[in-house]
């Protein structure tokens, strides 16, 4: 009875809680076109999401569909530190890809952004990660999973102009549904517009390669996206 | 400032033209692996055939990562003649327990970067290795087939065009088969930009599919190598489809390259092995393959 009584009171100091944090939730979807990479042909994918920043916490549920693939990812961020010139941030992220007839895969990764703003109109973002992939291969049958510690970094700026709109350019070595092995580099570039305080939409290109830094040499495809976000409350 | 500019100019100019590894490569060139190896090429019934068509016991001799430009990293120094020495002998070994080495495979990295120099001191290597498994003087390449996978690093600076010129068979993805009763197919795969490429893989896939027989199928990269971090496979999708094609496929070997120190043998649940070769010029290993009753084993050697 004690038990209850107890887990009452903490359920109750849990939700009031959240009554006195400010809750954005956000849900976005997003269309994009991959062009022919290392195994699958021109394919379409869609996405969608719903996610909520709470002060310094932020979470997001993100699900897509593609040719061959289902995957299904959980991400989550704190905000350690928030200064004028340096934002520290952990973040941890889980996904899950079910390709079809051949594998299940998932990847596990967690570590911490730096970014530097200046002046409200630039940022230099460093995010390091370390984490496990895992590939279950349907034809071996009952064989453990394939198991790979692996790292992936991401080097990102942005500009704000006019207040509307943000530009960003990056240097990454996964998307959050794609997850090569270390090093097969992915550049993107984009731009965001903020159509009000609630809808924001963005276009994003992105050129993948294959192992960059040996020199291999080898551009596996080019991906471009459009997303569609709304944000309330 | 002006200067500063000019020299952060000069020096990118210098670093993306001047480096031997062709830097200025590094976002493309001129033949990837869709333009090289669009389909697996059937090399039965043609002159490279290596026409092994009894069941009768042989061995494969298999060197990779030869590196010719560049001299082993601990020893400042090439030990071609060591090698020479140690082949001489096992040769002869070989010979005598009935298994004759009938061709060899040089698994990729034959040369440092492309250039026609160092690919015609790998051409002298093979003429060598042919006088010393023949045991007779200036032998024709046709007499002991030496079969060439593409790696990496031969295709620094352009060197596609002298990698063809160079390679007995002049296709960069092949197969053939083996034996009488007990065949074997044996699939020799471009994997040297990193990935087999969509079209190679289709083709692989449409003929290892119709191909029942017993596999060894050799590529420069490693599969997974038991969670090897680097030197893989870096797209896991394309891995994950190539290991389960293996395994539906009747494979028995997958006989890779490319680490250099990785000495690997890794068992996918019985379904197929994955073994890496050290490397020839900085490990001074060498594998050898032999073939008994349409099965295989698979030895290193140190010179």
């Amino acid at each position: 009875m004690k038990r209850k009584f107890f887990l009452a009171i903490a359920v109750f100091i849990f939700a009031t809680s959240l009554y006195a944090v400010d809750i954005v939730h956000h849900a976005d979807a997003t269309v994009g076109l991959v062009t022919q990479s290392a195994m699958a042909p021109d394919h379409v994918h869609i996405q969608v999401g719903y996610g909520l920043d709470l002060n310094d916490f932020s979470g997001e549920a993100k699900f897509q569909v593609a040719s061959e693939t289902i995957s299904l990812g959980l991400d989550a961020s704190y905000k350690f530190l928030d200064t004028k010139h340096c934002i520290l941030t952990g973040r941890g992220f889980f996904c899950m890809e079910l390709m079809m007839n051949e594998a299940f895969a998932t990847d596990t990764f967690i570590g911490a952004t730096v970014s530097f703003p200046t002046r409200k109109i630039f940022c230099a973002s460093i995010e390091t990660l370390c984490g496990l992939k895992t590939s279950n291969i349907f034809a071996l049958g009952n064989t453990p999973a394939l198991c790979n510690f692996d790292f992936a970094v991401s080097v990102k700026f942005t500009w704000d102009l006019w207040n509307t709109t943000q530009f960003f350019t990056s240097f990454s070595s996964y998307e959050f549904f794609y997850h090569p092995k270390f090093f097969a580099p992915i550049f993107a570039t984009g731009a965001i517009y903020k159509f009000n305080d609630q809808f924001t939409g963005t276009v994003e290109f992105s050129m993948r390669t294959i192992d960059l830094l040996i020199l291999s040499s080898y551009v596996e495809g080019f991906a471009l996206r459009l997303k569609v976000e709304y944000k309330f409350k | 400032m002006k200067k500063i500019y000019f020299s952060f100019i000069l020096i990118f100019v210098f670093v993306f033209s001047g480096c031997k590894y062709g830097l200025h490569e590094v976002f493309g060139r001129a033949y990837e692996v869709n333009e090289r190896s669009p389909v697996v090429v059937n090399l039965d019934g043609s002159s490279y055939d290596p026409e092994i068509i009894t069941d009768a016991e042989f061995s494969v001799l298999i060197v990779n990562d030869v590196h010719f430009g560049r001299t082993r990293r601990d020893a400042g120094a090439r030990e071609e003649d060591a090698f020479y020495a140690k082949l001489t002998t096992l040769a002869t070994e070989l010979k005598t327990a009935g298994y004759e080495i009938k061709f060899a495979v040089a698994n990729g990295d034959v040369v440092e970067v492309g250039n026609a120099d160092l690919y015609a001191q790998f051409s002298e290597f093979c003429e060598k290795i042919r006088e010393i498994v023949l045991d007779k003087p200036n032998p024709k390449p046709d007499e002991f087939k030496i079969y060439m996978t593409i790696g990496n690093h031969d295709l620094y600076n352009g060197g596609y065009s002298n990698w063809k010129k160079t390679a007995y068979q002049k296709v960069s993805s092949f197969k053939f088969t083996t034996g009488d009763k007990e065949k074997i197919s044996w699939y020799f795969l471009d994997s040297g930009n990193g990935t087999l490429g969509p079209k190679q893989f289709e083709s692989f896939k449409n003929t290892a599919l119709a191909d029942p027989n017993p596999k060894i199928v050799f590529a420069h990269y490693p599969l997974y190598a038991d969670g090897l971090i680097y030197f893989t496979y870096q797209n896991r999708n394309e891995r994950d489809k190539i290991i389960g094609l293996l395994a539906k496929t009747n494979t028995m070997k997958y006989l890779s390259a490319h680490s250099h120190e990785s000495r690997v043998d890794y068992s996918y649940g019985g379904y197929f092995m994955e073994h890496i070769t050290q490397s020839y010029l900085d490990c001074r290993q060498f594998a050898i393959l032999k073939i008994e009753n349409g099965t295989c084993t698979y030895e290193r050697y140190t010179y």
